[in-house]
């Protein structure tokens, strides 16, 4: 047992750790000698001040639309009559399914300012030469984001008012307060703790975000943070600056989360938490005939979110001619093409191979993990904590440096392998894995152990027999939760693929910047169908339901 | 043959001393029940007794070899003894059949006899017919019979109980005390068992040990920690008592005169060691409420241990009456059955009587 548990801590030092002080460490030398000219030459440059300006907007914008949404969008489920709300719960994530390059490229189709459908038919509908919406701006960037982002502030803003004693609210209305004095004074104070929460997590996913900023930025020549790191890869490569600004980045996202938890600490000074546990008949607002205006407020939000890339998608992928629209006719022809390309082939199989060995890996180890932190006093428990958590403050874009740069020299080069982008997935996401197995872990009974251990059960066996069988849901929850993001993701495998390990994010990219349209449109739908079934496929199977991890 | 020997047993989780020296031997078919307040150490007893926690100091043997020293502790699955929890800890993905033979499984018995074990026991806890079920069908007291008969199954000679009817309903924990009970005459395991209810302790227990902040404050039968309670804490923690301070005045046998000046009056107690006690120590007395016989002011004068006192409240509590009685400086509670008022004059608030202490049950605590 305590071998197993030792090499998983290792393993787990050498994934997430060593990339990071490797890369900390680079961004302090210049041709081998300790030197901070990386960061002088960051500081005194404009062009980067840009990036940070930008990614700073972007990411306030962000924050602030998101917050909008998903503050509206989680008081119409909780507080109001309106129709449909265990629909709009249960749909709330989707947008994540979605890798959020994809939402981009869509609305790129629709909003392109010289060749977007919804811009063409304006300008043919009131034969003008005028641009309907475009998205190459801050503005677009912005707002394809909150529309991937949302969820976050709508997750803790449902779970907060899903908790609020209602005797609190009742209090106030007993003293006299009207509904909306009560809303004002009680309502919103005590949840805000939860809507700064979720904020803030809003706020470091923006700016940690890379595929929306790579297609819809560039074009606008709006460099963020993410994109000028990358943009150091192409010849000739600039690593140094490279690792300056990413480590810059990871500094940014530190901050950020600090200031979440002294947020969090100031609240529970005035006792904002309101967990008792109580369920009792909750304020809902009668809104009559409003209620459906705001039902379709809180549809327009999904649309604009999901189906409306999704739609395009597809509707692209049937096209026989880009930009010709309909009357070209439908085909399926693409889809034959991208089954038969080797180019697509390889790329669909080289993301499945990754997701499946990443899931299944990351699911085993975090779940060793998971029992040291809740099943043992192991000394070291924190480190290993802070460890499988810390990824999440550290953006995809500086882990596939960080991978590059550890990995790819010296005695262990493993550039041009899967096993190198395989080594970023993994630490990306593991700690997904090891909340949900956590969580798992806590509600399993230590006397359900220890009964099998007392019966002549090996620590081993007792694992097998007793544990798994009864966490099997979590751990199939662990597997899908970081299934899902390995088959698309980009910000970091873009550092590491080669043309023999291309995964199909890439692919998608590669053929976006070639105009090869329709093939990305299939493709798109193609991954999108294939992430939807197995979702669907485990959770039927489970009949679980659950929420992406918070952190 | 099972026998338990727990020797200066100290388990000390940072700075407070769980478990503080403690000792004591459990003998072979015997039923020793561990009582005590919550967080007095009788569950950490016990959790080092199965091999769960290792002990900083101590030894504790099994038919005298050792299974656990600070040094080496025999691993939970190596001692081959029985465990039955407060949470019942039931498996809920297998069903009753498959709980109860999982020891038996493990330890490579063939099928037949794994089947013929698993329904005469559970037809010794009362649960045939039950075997397809899985836990989540059965109601808390089913759930702790298969608790218990999994320990059964094996045929471990030591069984370990950790306040096993704690959650079940008062008649559920009265119907189970006597099964448990008759299960292990029958059977003839050694049993240890952990639990803060007084009233299960006294009705299963061949002996009784209290514990109190993590260490023996009495070992004895039910009769002998009721009767004659060796300090303040078990006479207030097994029943209730009254307490009187006092000073020896003398010893003879196992009488002593005690003088009590709180309530103006000597006392004749009776003493179970008088080798703890000398003149002029102070001492206290303590005397169970419905051993203080009470009198109306009209008996018999100057007998020994015969106070004077006044009624001060009179509470019904269906088959006894409780008095609260002020004698000078010094409240004392008296209890008698109801009926006892029936048949002689009832006694009612402000009386004046008398109190009558039989020198028998007086215990003399130093």
């Amino acid at each position: 047992m305590r071998l197993v548990m030792i090499t998983c801590s290792l393993v787990l030092g050498v994934l997430v750790a060593y990339p990071i002080i490797y890369l900390a460490i680079f961004s302090l030398t210049v041709d081998g000698q300790l030197s901070l000219d990386n960061y002088l030459h960051m500081f005194t440059s404009s062009r980067y001040a840009e990036s940070f300006l930008n990614t700073a907007v972007v990411g306030v914008l962000v924050t602030l639309i998101a917050s909008a949404f998903g503050i509206f969008m989680g008081w119409a489920v909780t507080r109001t009559n309106m129709p449909w709300k265990q629909f709009i719960r249960n749909f709330s994530f989707v947008p994540f399914l979605v890798p959020s390059y994809v939402g981009a490229m869509a609305y790129v189709f629709l909003f392109g300012p010289r060749a977007g459908y919804v811009n063409e038919g304006f300008r043919w509908l009131f034969h003008t030469e005028a641009t309907f919406f475009n998205v190459f701006s801050l503005t677009g960037l912005a707002l394809v984001m909150s529309f991937y982002c949302f969820p976050l502030v709508f997750l803790q803003v449902t779970s907060a008012l899903d908790s609020l004693d209602p005797s609190l609210e009742e209090a106030a209305q007993i003293s006299g307060a009207s509904r909306l004095r009560t809303v004002y004074r009680i309502t919103i104070p005590i949840i805000t703790p939860a809507i700064i929460n979720g904020a803030i997590l809003v706020f470091v996913f923006a700016i940690a975000l890379f595929g929306a900023p790579l297609i819809i930025a560039q074009a606008a020549r709006i460099w963020v943070l993410t994109t000028r790191i990358f943009a150091f890869f192409s010849p000739p490569p600039n690593f140094g600056l490279a690792s300056a600004l990413s480590t810059m980045l990871i500094f940014l996202v530190v901050l950020a989360l600090i200031g979440q938890q002294m947020a969090l600490r100031l609240g529970s000074g005035r006792a904002y938490t309101t967990i008792t546990g109580k369920v009792g008949a909750k304020q809902v607002s009668n809104l009559g005939g409003w209620r459906f205006l705001v039902l379709g407020g809180c549809l327009l939000i999904f649309f604009l979110a999901v189906i409306l890339p999704l739609m395009t998608m597809l509707v692209i992928s049937l096209f026989k001619i880009h930009g010709h629209g309909f009357s070209s006719g439908l085909t399926l022809e693409h889809y034959w093409q991208v089954l038969t390309s080797k180019f697509c082939l390889r790329a669909i199989k080289n993301s499945l191979i990754l997701a499946f060995g990443t899931a299944t890996l990351c699911s085993l180890i975090a779940l060793v993990l998971a029992y040291i932190e809740v099943r043992t006093k192991a000394p070291g428990k924190g480190v290993l904590r802070f460890l499988t958590t810390m990824p999440l403050a550290i953006p995809g874009t500086v882990m596939g440096v960080g991978v590059l740069l550890a990995w790819s020299r010296g005695f262990f080069n493993l550039y041009g392998t899967l096993i190198i982008i395989l080594i970023a997935l993994m630490a990306r996401f593991i700690t997904f894995g090891y909340q949900t197995l956590c969580a798992s872990l806590r509600q399993l009974d230590p006397a359900l152990e220890e009964a099998a251990r007392i019966s002549g059960a090996t620590w081993g066996q007792t694992m097998r027999k007793i544990v798994l069988p009864l966490i099997k849901d979590g751990f199939l929850s662990a597997w899908i939760l970081i299934f899902i993001p390995s088959v698309g993701e980009l910000a970091a495998t873009v550092m590491l693929f080669t043309s023999q390990t291309v995964p199909v994010s890439v692919a998608m990219f590669d053929s976006f910047s070639e105009g090869v349209f329709q093939q990305v449109a299939a493709l798109s739908i193609f991954v999108l169908v294939l992430i939807v079934l197995i979702f669907f496929v485990f959770r039927r199977f489970l009949g679980i339901r659950f929420a992406p991890a918070q952190s | 043959m099972a026998k338990l020997e727990v020797r200066n047993l100290t388990k000390v989780f940072g700075s407070v001393r769980a478990v503080d020296d403690v000792s004591f031997v459990v003998n072979d078919g015997e039923w020793v029940t561990l009582l005590g307040p919550s967080g007095c150490g009788k569950t950490t007893t016990l959790r080092l007794i199965a091999g769960f926690l290792r002990p900083d100091q101590g030894q504790i043997l099994v038919n005298d070899r050792t299974i656990s020293t600070p040094e080496e502790v025999i691993l939970p699955e190596k001692r081959d003894m029985g465990m039955v929890f407060q949470s019942y800890a039931v498996w809920p993905h297998m069903t009753v059949f498959d709980n109860v033979a999982f020891g038996l499984h493990l330890r490579r018995i063939d099928r037949a006899e794994i089947e013929e074990r698993v329904f005469r026991v559970l037809d010794l806890v009362k649960l045939s017919g039950l075997e397809k079920r899985f836990p989540g069908e059965l109601s808390g007291g089913q759930q702790q019979r298969v608790a218990v008969a999994r320990s059964l199954v094996t045929e471990t000679k030591i069984i370990l109980f950790d306040e096993p009817l704690s959650n079940l309903d008062a008649k559920l924990r009265e119907e189970l005390r006597f099964e448990f009970r008759e299960l292990q005459s029958r059977l003839g395991f050694t049993s240890i068992y952990v639990t803060h209810d007084q009233a299960e302790a006294l009705v299963m227990s061949d002996r009784i040990c209290i514990i109190n902040n993590g260490a023996i404050e009495q070992l004895e039968d039910p009769l002998r920690v009721y009767h004659h309670p060796r300090t303040k804490f078990v006479a207030e923690f097994v029943g209730l008592t009254n307490f009187i301070e006092g000073r020896v005045l003398s010893l003879e046998g196992r009488w002593a005169e005690v003088e009590c000046e709180a309530i103006g009056a000597n006392l004749k107690v009776s003493v179970v060691n008088p080798s703890l006690l000398e003149p002029g120590a102070k001492a206290t007395v303590s005397i169970r409420p419905e051993a203080i016989g009470i009198l109306h002011q009209d008996g018999e004068p100057g007998s020994t241990n015969l106070l004077p006192a006044r009624v001060t409240k009179v509470t019904f509590l269906g088959h006894i009456l409780d008095y609260r009685c002020q004698v000078k400086d010094v409240e004392l509670r008296v209890q008698e059955l109801s009926r006892e008022a029936v048949v002689t004059r009832p006694i009612s608030e402000g009386q004046d009587v008398g109190l009558r202490l039989s020198p028998d049950e007086c215990s003399l605590i130093p």
